[in-house]
């Protein structure tokens, strides 16, 4: 494998690593760590086993039928049932496109003490003028890039020396003691939810068919979707494992997006403060573009109007428009004043609700010959696939009733 | 086709119902205050508390920017001004009025010192941080006793 | 290719992507005007596009119908070929499937950076 070929591979799962995290996670990640300590760090590794399998799915399936998965919705289960699936995501990529947006100007009133009114269009502006200037690449490379800051919470991690043994304890699946089972139950699946949103594995699908993916990048394919999301998930752990060492001794339980920064200011000092607020910042501005692109993406690819970047703005003219409606969707939202956090938590529980509908149409889309020739999903694949499916459903059912019986997670 | 107007009459009857009850059980309807939930209040005062006394120590010890500590301290004592509302608008069971009147001073002083916070010049976050601590330690004692 | 033969394929190509001749997207195969299909001669007159052509499809068809123009007519003899999409043998702009996006083109045509 030539050295200019590991240096893409390499690149690539960069980018991955540090677009792995969004609003969702931090929100979920740091709030379970300081409600429960280290017993949900086994429930991580199975949410990012999941997208790791589901995504590889969606991008063999951009590999080789060039066209992502959601365009091949609507002519595989049908009008009716393609709609369903096209309203319930745009729901829920709206709601999430907006705790994202809450997210950017939380953050940047942090880092730069404007008023919270004045970031929010600002914070927007900023994030249609790259998205429409930058080349799609460049875009997943720069917010990708510039949010692996967000390794300052790993190095935090280990400078803190939690008990290892304990961390290691939390990754026995289902380890509980003392404490809610209501409570830890709601964190799984806030957890799960956060790994696993749609927008994610819809935009890797489009994203691969605009990076021009074919059936010999399959390898790649591979590699970086397991490799990127396996250390991405490194960095869901070290934002638990910090929460549950610094939060969960002094009883703190965070409501607000500035405390996570708060661990690492306190470990590594103003250096590691401003490393954490700049890898939220991209962090969760790539994922208000992921999200808002997603939402344009399915729109297009469901009434098959022309789509993507790689078409120029004026090429594809609704789809151009469809995000950037999105965009003003998400910031008419946070204008009203709704907290960002609380923003998050709904849309993390409600795409959880919407998980069915997003995994189902893959797994059996993989599976369909006419799309995939030879390369339909292996043994391996599907038994992974039926079995998270089953989790999903599970999840789906349980999610709002364990949000209302546990009040968010507070008990 | 005659129409029955049975089954839809009753459906409406049971969202009306049922959105009633949803409404009652959402807005006022909030008796007093038992064991269970004022000890979620003192973990609430607790909490704010207790980040306010990090962030103060963080700040004193110069690992902080200013603008950061200023706009979190302002959430925070937004947030500390909020639970202290409630506690002063609460009632409690009679068996419980010494520990909701305990922890509505407690919060008061919470809100007061994070307040402080927002605008204190560099060194006397210290204090701040030890009012705060203080605070923190005073309503997880209350909590503790509720439970 | 016998009509018969057409009609098969046509049924099967419902909900497809269309693609014009430049291989540009040009909406889907949203509902089809078969004729003769009680009788043994049934033949497919054309492909609706768009607009009117949902009313008949699924549940909100009817709502998303209404809040769309008409539906575009394309003759069945415009189809170049059918395989996993529906290849047309003229440019969208020729068979009226391009008022959607050339409405829109024109205002962000006039942005920088288009």
């Amino acid at each position: 494998m030539s050295l200019r070929k590991v240096l893409a591979v390499a690149l690539g799962i960069l980018s991955a690593i540090g677009g792995f995290v969004d609003i969702g996670d931090l929100v979920f990640n740091t709030q379970a760590g300081a409600t429960v300590g280290f017993q949900l760090l086994w429930v991580v590794v199975i949410g990012v086993l999941g997208i790791t399998v589901y995504s590889e799915m969606c991008g063999r399936v951009s590999a080789v039928a060039k066209r992502p998965v959601f365009d091949l919705v609507r002519e595989r289960t049908g009008f009716g049932a393609g709609l369903a699936t096209l309203v319930a995501s745009e729901v829920v990529n709206l709601m999430t496109c907006a705790a994202e947006v809450g997210g950017v100007a939380i953050t940047l009133q942090l880092l730069a003490g404007l008023p919270y009114r004045v970031l929010i269009p600002l914070g927007v502006l900023g994030l249609v003028l790259c998205a429409w200037v930058l080349p799609f690449e460049w875009l997943e490379r720069t917010f990708g890039y510039l949010g692996l800051c967000l390794l300052v919470f790993a190095v935090a991690a280990i400078k803190l020396h939690p008990d290892w043994g304990q961390v290691a304890h939390g990754f026995v699946p289902g380890s509980h003691h003392g404490g809610s089972l209501l409570v830890y139950l709601y964190f799984a699946v806030g957890l799960l939810g956060a790994a696993m949103t749609p927008y994610e594995v819809y935009f890797y699908s489009s994203g691969a068919v605009e990076d021009g993916w074919g059936p010999k990048d399959l390898g790649l394919n591979k590699v970086t979707a397991i490799l990127g999301y396996t250390l991405g998930g490194f960095l869901s752990f070290s934002l638990m494992i910090v929460a549950a060492v610094v939060f969960l001794p002094q009883g703190i339980t965070p409501e607000l997006l500035g405390t996570p920064p708060l661990v690492a200011a306190d470990v590594l000092g103003q250096v590691g403060l401003l490393l954490a607020l700049v890898g939220i910042l991209f962090a969760v501005g790539g994922a208000a573009i992921e999200t808002s692109f997603s939402g344009a993406y399915n729109l297009a690819q469901f009434f098959g109007w022309r789509w993507g970047k790689k078409e120029r703005h004026a090429g594809a003219p609704r789809f151009t428009l469809a995000w950037l409606v999105m965009f003003a969707l998400a910031m008419v939202i946070v204008m009203t004043g709704v907290d960002p956090v609380k923003l998050t938590e709904y849309s993390v529980i409600f795409s959880v609700v919407a998980l069915p509908l997003t995994y189902l149409p893959i797994l059996l889309i993989a599976n369909d010959r006419a799309y995939m020739g030879g390369h339909v999903n292996g043994k391996f694949a599907n038994v992974l696939g039926v079995v998270y499916l089953v989790i999903i459903l599970v999840i789906a059912v349980a999610a709002i009733p364990l949000m209302i019986l546990t009040n968010g997670g507070q008990g | 086709m005659r129409e029955d107007p049975g089954p839809s009459r009753r459906l409406r009857v049971l969202v009306v119902a049922t959105t009633l009850a949803f409404l009652a059980g959402a807005c006022g309807g909030s008796g007093p205050l038992d064991a269970e939930a004022l000890s979620h209040e003192a973990d609430t005062v607790r909490s704010t508390a207790a980040e306010g006394a990090l962030l103060a120590r963080n700040a004193l010890a110069g690992r902080t920017t200013r603008i950061y500590t200023r706009e979190h301290a302002t959430d925070l004592a937004d947030s500390a001004s909020r639970t202290a509302a409630t506690l002063t608008e609460a009632t409690a069971e009679p068996a419980l009025q010494p520990e909701l009147q305990q922890l509505t001073q407690i919060a008061a002083q919470v809100n007061a010192a994070l307040e402080q916070l927002v605008t204190a010049p560099a060194g006397e976050e210290g204090a701040i941080a030890d009012q705060l601590q203080a605070a923190a330690d005073a309503s997880r004692q209350v909590g503790e006793g509720l439970t | 290719m016998s009509k018969v033969v057409d009609v098969d394929i046509a049924l099967s190509i419902l909900d497809h992507q269309l693609v014009d001749a430049d291989g540009k997207n040009c909406g889907k195969v949203d509902d089809l005007e078969i004729t003769g299909l009680e009788g043994d001669a049934p033949e497919v007159v054309e492909i609706l596009v768009g607009g009117s052509a949902w009313r008949s499809r699924a549940l909100f068809g009817r709502l998303a119908a209404s809040l769309s123009g008409d539906a575009v007519h394309v003759p069945w003899h415009e189809v170049d070929s059918v395989t996993s999409v529906v290849r047309l043998r003229r440019p969208a702009s020729e068979l009226r499937l391009d008022r959607g996006d050339d409405r829109w083109a024109r205002i962000i045509g006039k942005v920088p950076g288009s």
